[in-house]
């Protein structure tokens, strides 16, 4: 593709500059009240604090139980980073797979299944709160980071099936079929073939996975009844109180939530634009 | 696919095995009510029996208090309080009157069973569940409130309802709970006023009066003879017709059974909460029937076929639908079947349709009120169709240009405009909120400074829509950009490089290569994302609040306030959330179709 | 991928590392406080432990959980046996959760002298139906906030805090700020012209003369030519009280830790309604210890949350965190009675009046929120707009099953 006119690149960076504009500037505002003293909501336009503070990092991270001291930051950190990452682990492997026999076979009740992948996303979940707490409490998988993640897995699955079926269906099925005549079995054919190829929708599915179960705070704040076993999105809502909220520490926790996210697209990134022909077909 | 014709020898087989299977499922839902019921009427039987012995010792308390006056009775509870200790059954509480507090000044004495294995032998808990052994207060606060024929035991020497002149906020002498002493209190003035309280109020003694119930057996042999009969049915349709329709008989036969023993059932239990057992029966008949119409379609003989002639696929598809299934389906057949109930006061009582006919009537609202449904689903469909343009317009013009070669300081505008997505959506829906203030938020400084005039962002629809819509649009194109890079990510650059060599303009390629190849990738987004945002709870409720009036709710924030704004309403909230998932159901329908048939075409062409 | 799944297990080994300290009976509790209450309350969690350690009674273990995950996780927990065995929640919902089993009632196991330790209208509140479900712990209410500098002597009638409000708006500045289209704020009002809400035997009773005229009165302040700014949301109200562009808040304790270092202010009881005479009595809150109707040792989280309300902890709880504490004997202790702030709100919650805890108030909330937005916002008029969320309330509240 020829690259662009000159005044068609200015115009681009203009409109990205712009969207940055507008992407970044509430995003702005809540790293000037989690630098600025004081817990009050601030209504001011600047984005840019007056004066500076690193207390209210200081007072998330090193939040401890008053009961046990424990460390807590550090205990839901590590909570948050295990259900996230094994919530990812699960869902993209489960859908992986299941998103591959959605393409590659017809078997009677393809379309029934696909079809409930979905139906299942639309019953708001506010109101399966309470059947979900009594199937987990019949389960035994209450209070444990296990069945949370579970829960967070399925809740993410029904996007990353589709969206891989769907990546799937573009791919070239001569590919698949030279590797079975070179004598690769069907696991082996998925394995060594598709999943190569398909490094895109991989990340975008693991970076949404991922966000299912690093964000979620109800769930978690429901299902888990120890301090220990919160995760940190429970960590920073207990700012919020019925009348007021301390916004100092609620900013600064959630700007520290967002930077494994940061990191984590920045890891993927790379992969959303290496496509198909960089990766794979050659090789 | 053709399903394998069962043989004529074969034919009985298929009928019995599919009455056996009807039996079976049928009988475990019957069976459960059974036991339900049958616990019950444990639980009823062995409170009967405290009831009895209670109402002895009123009647003796009674007679105490008719020939001495209360002190009399009074000193014969306590006489009578050291022997009822030994009793395993009866308990009694302690006097406790209390000035000027009329939820202090209790009932003197509560009589009800102790321990819940009343039931002769039956090792299973009573339904309320854990101790054995409970206290007697708390089954005397269940007895009461449960409300059935309350005897009481009224004081006849005490001044009913009179402590109200007793003041408030005057630290009175603690007092101990013996019959005899006096009390000092003051009245407003701060003059002493002197009061024999020892046996003010009334003293109820709370007895439920309950048929006794014996311990009901299960009707074994109904069961037997019923399940025979089913079975011999079946084999005679088996022998007789074709085998379809005899596993269609055999499950009806079975059906009919299951009916029938769980009436016979019901009835042995004899008391109201039989009930369970009667409706858990006629659901477990149902499934039966289910059964039998399957197996008459051929669909099991299919589904073992087609497990068997798929396995790899079905294998790959086993643990996304397992878990799928369990953990999302079960709470949501749930939901669904909530909606036919009504919820008050921690109870549910079946009301059939009344639910829905209740929210598609409108409610008694106008239909250009916020709260008739229709209105609310026409701004739900109106926030979604509007919604989804932006994000999918936004996140896909953003993936284009990013995706342009040689692109400077590419890394850095991905991230940033990512950041929307990664920032919790609590904090930054609420610094929207305040970016809308009519005074002092971005916003308004933002037009004043073009020279426009300022808004009151809540104060009509169309503008605290707008702040929605601006809010969620904020929050949701980072989604769709990441989506629509991956989705890029995967069109063959050779395709354009062909199109360069043959000389295509941008425009052309855009829409012959890009847009073509992009659709099938990004469809499942755009119906996941539609279905999202028709349900997205976070910014109605923290940015406009439903502000005005409940204007800009839509029908998931209003399923929210009737669970929990508006006298806890779970049932009519289930029922909400079911035409929530049909709305959207039919929604998703078409929209397959329209990709399917365009899918057909891209093949064809 | 390797570096992603060494981090797993080094969050998986952390995340094991300190399970299973389980160990002797415990009573846990549930509470959603921060900052300096919470620590106050842990303070008195612990020396309820120090004294339970050689008297054979139960620890106490706190677990703070978020506000807005507390009533989920109540109604799911607790019917299902999982809940804590005491939690601290304001008392307005007692009415649900009496009504649904989710609380033991207490009065049996109540005597006067504990009973007398509390402002009788707190331990009041705690009761639903004649039964008593809690004890006092903190109680909260609303009171006037003023800047010094601009208002000397706070109002003592609506009459003057009108004259002085109007005399204080000008561009940008504003005489007075509360949450108007809220009808726990707007309670005041209601009461100081002689309404309510429920009448006393629990039935809607939002449509009447008074309620009009307290709506009314809600206009004059907030509607056009008012003295409110628009849109008064919590974070407005603070920063214009901060900038010196509001000069008197309505608002509760919480609005202290709001308020700016160097910010010169006064407490003061909401002012009497002219037209009638009567106080504006606003609504009280009262967060009580409850006990879950299926704690595993009644007697025992009884026991506990008598000693989490006692006088003593009362005391410390208050000079600690400022807490409005129930308890009488706390405004006996010289460094409490000092205290500008809790003795203010002691005196307004005197005068306040306990929000019902009737089942019924959960459909009226939002009903009368709506009913005071149209009438303060969108100009509608008062009886109109309340005999719609008359309507409503009563639509949405069915007589509890007896």
């Amino acid at each position: 593709m020829k690259p662009p006119s000159l005044a068609s690149r200015i115009a681009g960076h203009l409109v990205l500059v712009l969207a940055c504009a507008f992407a970044v500037y509430p995003v702005l505002l809540v790293l000037k009240k989690a630098l600025s003293p004081g817990q009050q909501f601030d209504l001011s336009l600047s984005p840019i604090p007056t004066s500076i503070t690193l207390s209210h990092f200081g007072d998330v991270i090193g939040a401890t139980d008053p009961g046990s001291g424990h460390w807590l930051f550090g205990r839901q950190l590590a909570n948050s980073l295990l259900v996230a990452g094994l919530t990812t682990i699960l869902g993209v492997t489960a859908s992986c797979t299941a998103a591959y026999a959605l393409s590659r076979h017809r078997f009677p009740g393809r379309r029934s299944s696909m079809g409930a992948f979905l139906a299942v996303q639309m019953f708001p979940a506010t109101l399966l709160l309470i059947p979900l707490y009594v199937l987990l409490d019949r389960l035994g998988l209450l209070n444990q980071l296990l069945g949370l993640t579970l829960v967070y897995s399925t809740t993410a699955i029904p996007f990353c099936v589709w969206t891989l079926k769907g990546y799937f269906d573009t791919l070239p099925r001569e590919l698949e079929e030279a590797a079975r005549i070179d004598g690769a079995g069907p696991f082996g054919v998925f394995f060594r073939v598709v999943l190569p190829l398909s490094r895109p929708a991989i990340a975008v599915t693991a970076l949404f996975s991922f966000m299912t179960a690093w964000n979620e705070f109800i769930l978690a704040g429901t299902f888990m009844s120890r301090q220990e076993s919160f995760t940190l999105p429970v960590l920073i809502h207990q700012y919020i109180g019925q009348h007021d909220a301390e916004w100092g520490h609620f900013a600064a926790g959630a700007i520290l939530v967002s930077l494994p996210v940061m990191a984590l697209f920045y890891a993927l990134q790379r992969h959303l634009v290496s496509g198909l022909t960089a990766g794979g077909v050659k090789g | 696919m053709t399903t394998p014709e069962p043989t004529a020898r074969r034919r009985p087989r298929t009928a019995l095995l599919t009455t056996l299977a009807a039996l079976l499922c049928g009988l475990a839902l019957a069976g459960l009510g059974f036991v339900r019921a049958r616990n019950a009427g444990a639980e009823r039987q062995s409170r009967a029996i405290a009831v009895a012995e209670a109402e002895q010792l009123v009647a003796e308390i009674a007679s105490a208090a008719h020939k001495g006056g209360a002190r009399a009775a009074l000193a014969r509870l306590e006489a009578l309080r050291a022997a009822l200790r030994a009793s395993d059954r009866i308990d009694l509480l302690e006097l406790l009157p209390s000035a000027g507090r009329p939820f202090l000044r209790r009932y003197a004495l509560l009589a009800t069973l102790q321990g819940g294995s009343a039931g002769a032998g039956t090792p299973a808990a009573s339904p309320a569940g854990a101790s054995p052994r409970k206290s007697a207060h708390d089954l005397a606060e269940r007895a009461r409130s449960l409300g059935h024929g309350v005897a009481q035991l009224v004081d006849p020497d005490a001044p009913s309802a009179d402590e109200a002149a007793a003041t408030p906020g005057s630290p009175a002498a603690p007092t101990a709970p013996t019959p005899t002493h006096s009390r000092a209190g003051r009245d407003g003035s701060g003059g002493p006023t002197v009061r024999a309280a020892a046996l003010s109020g009334s003293y109820a003694l709370v007895i439920e009066r309950l048929p006794a119930v014996g311990p009901a057996a299960l009707p074994g042999g109904t069961l037997l003879i019923c399940a025979l009969l089913a079975l011999a049915i079946a084999l005679l349709a088996g022998l007789v017709l074709s085998p379809r329709v005899a596993a269609l008989v055999g499950a009806i036969a079975a059906a009919a059974a299951i009916a029938w023993t769980a009436r016979a059932g019901a009835r042995a239990v004899g008391i109201p909460e039989a009930e369970t057992a009667r409706v858990l029966g006629a659901v477990g008949a149902l499934a039966a029937l289910a059964i039998g119409v399957l197996a008459a379609r051929g669909s099991f003989a299919r589904a073992l076929a087609a497990l068997r002639a798929h396995r790899v696929a079905y294998i790959y598809l086993l643990p996304a639908a397992a878990t799928t299934l369990l953990l999302v389906g079960v709470p949501f057949a749930v939901g669904l079947a909530l909606g036919f109930f009504d919820h008050a006061h921690g109870r549910y009582d079946f009301v059939g349709i009344d639910n829905f006919v209740e929210i598609l009537s409108g409610g008694g609202h106008p239909f250009g009120d916020p709260l008739n449904f229709w209105f609310t689903l026409g701004v739900t469909l109106l926030w979604t169709f509007v919604n989804v343009i932006l994000h999918v317009g936004i996140g896909l013009g953003l993936a284009l240009l990013l995706s342009r070669p040689k692109l400077r300081m590419r890394g850095l505008y991905r991230v940033l405009l990512v950041l929307p997505w990664a920032v919790p959506n609590y904090i930054t829906a609420l610094i929207w909120r305040g970016m809308f203030q009519q005074h002092h938020g971005a916003v308004n400084s933002l037009l004043g400074a073009l020279g426009l005039s300022k808004v009151a962002w809540f104060s009509s629809f169309s503008a605290a829509f707008s702040a929605n819509v601006v809010t969620n649009t904020w929050l949701g194109f980072p989604f769709m950009m990441v989506v629509s890079m991956g989705a890029l990510a995967a069109i063959p650059k050779e395709l354009y490089e062909a199109a360069a060599v043959d000389g295509a303009s941008r425009f052309t390629t855009f829409s012959r290569i890009t847009m073509p190849l992009l659709g099938p990738a990004l469809m499942p987004a755009v119906i996941l994302g539609s279905i999202w945002t028709f349900n997205m709870f976070n910014v109605i409720y923290l940015v406009s609040e439903g502000r005005p009036g409940g204007a800009t709710d839509i029908l998931v924030t209003e399923a929210y306030r009737w669970a929990f704004e508006r006298g806890d309403r779970y049932g009519l909230a289930a029922a909400y959330a079911t035409l929530i998932f049909i709305v959207l159901a039919v929604y998703t329908l078409l929209a397959n179709r329209g990709a399917r048939r365009r899918e057909a075409m891209l093949e064809r062409s | 991928m390797k570096r992603l799944a060494c981090l797993l297990l080094a969050a998986l080994a952390l995340a094991a590392s300190s399970c299973g300290d389980e160990r002797g009976a415990r009573i846990v509790l549930w509470h959603s406080y921060r900052g300096a209450e919470r620590d106050a309350l842990q303070a008195a969690a612990e020396r309820w432990n120090a004294r339970a350690r050689g008297a054979g009674e139960p620890q106490l273990r706190l677990v703070a959980v978020p506000y807005e995950a507390m009533v989920d996780k109540i109604s799911a927990a607790v019917p299902n046996g999982n809940g804590p065995d005491l939690f601290i929640f304001a008392h307005d919902r007692i009415g649900t959760w009496a009504e649904a089993g989710v609380i033991e009632p207490i009065s049996y196991w109540v005597d006067d002298a504990t009973a007398d330790r509390y402002l009788p209208q707190a331990l009041a509140a705690l009761a639903y139906r004649e039964r008593l479900y809690g004890l006092p712990l903190a109680v909260k209410c609303t009171a006037l906030f003023y800047r010094k500098s601009s208002v000397p002597t706070p109002p003592a009638t609506t009459d003057e805090l009108l004259t002085m409000g109007r005399a204080l708006t000008r561009a940008g500045h504003f005489g007075l700020g509360y949450e108007v289209h809220k009808l726990y704020f707007h309670a005041a009002w209601l009461h100081g012209f002689g309404g309510q809400v429920l009448d006393p035997s629990g039935r809607v009773d939002i449509a009447t003369p008074a309620a009009a005229a307290a709506a009314d009165f809600a206009r004059t302040l907030a509607g056009p030519g008012g003295i409110v700014p628009a849109e008064p949301s919590p974070a407005l109200l603070s920063s214009l009280f901060n900038d010196g562009k509001l000069a008197m808040v309505i608002s509760g304790p919480w609005f202290v830790d709001e308020i700016a270092k160097g910010v010169d202010y006064g407490i003061a009881p909401l002012p009497v309604v002219s037209a009638t005479g009567l106080p504006a009595a606003p609504y009280l809150g009262v967060e009580g210890v409850l006990v879950s109707a299926r704690a595993h040792d009644k007697r025992a989280a009884y026991r506990i949350a008598a000693a989490l309300t006692d006088d003593a902890s009362a005391i410390a709880r208050a000079r600690a965190a400022r807490q409005i504490v129930p308890n009488l004997a706390a405004y006996r202790d010289p460094e409490v009675a000092r205290d500008p702030v809790v003795s203010a709100f002691r005196g307004a919650a005197e005068r306040a009046r306990a929000m019902p805890s009737d089942p019924a108030m959960g459909s009226i909330w939002s009903a009368y929120d709506r009913a005071l937005e149209k009438v303060v916002v969108l100009g509608e008029r008062a009886p109109g707009a309340l005999s719609a969320a008359h309507g409503e309330a009563e639509r949405y509240a069915r007589a509890p099953a007896r």
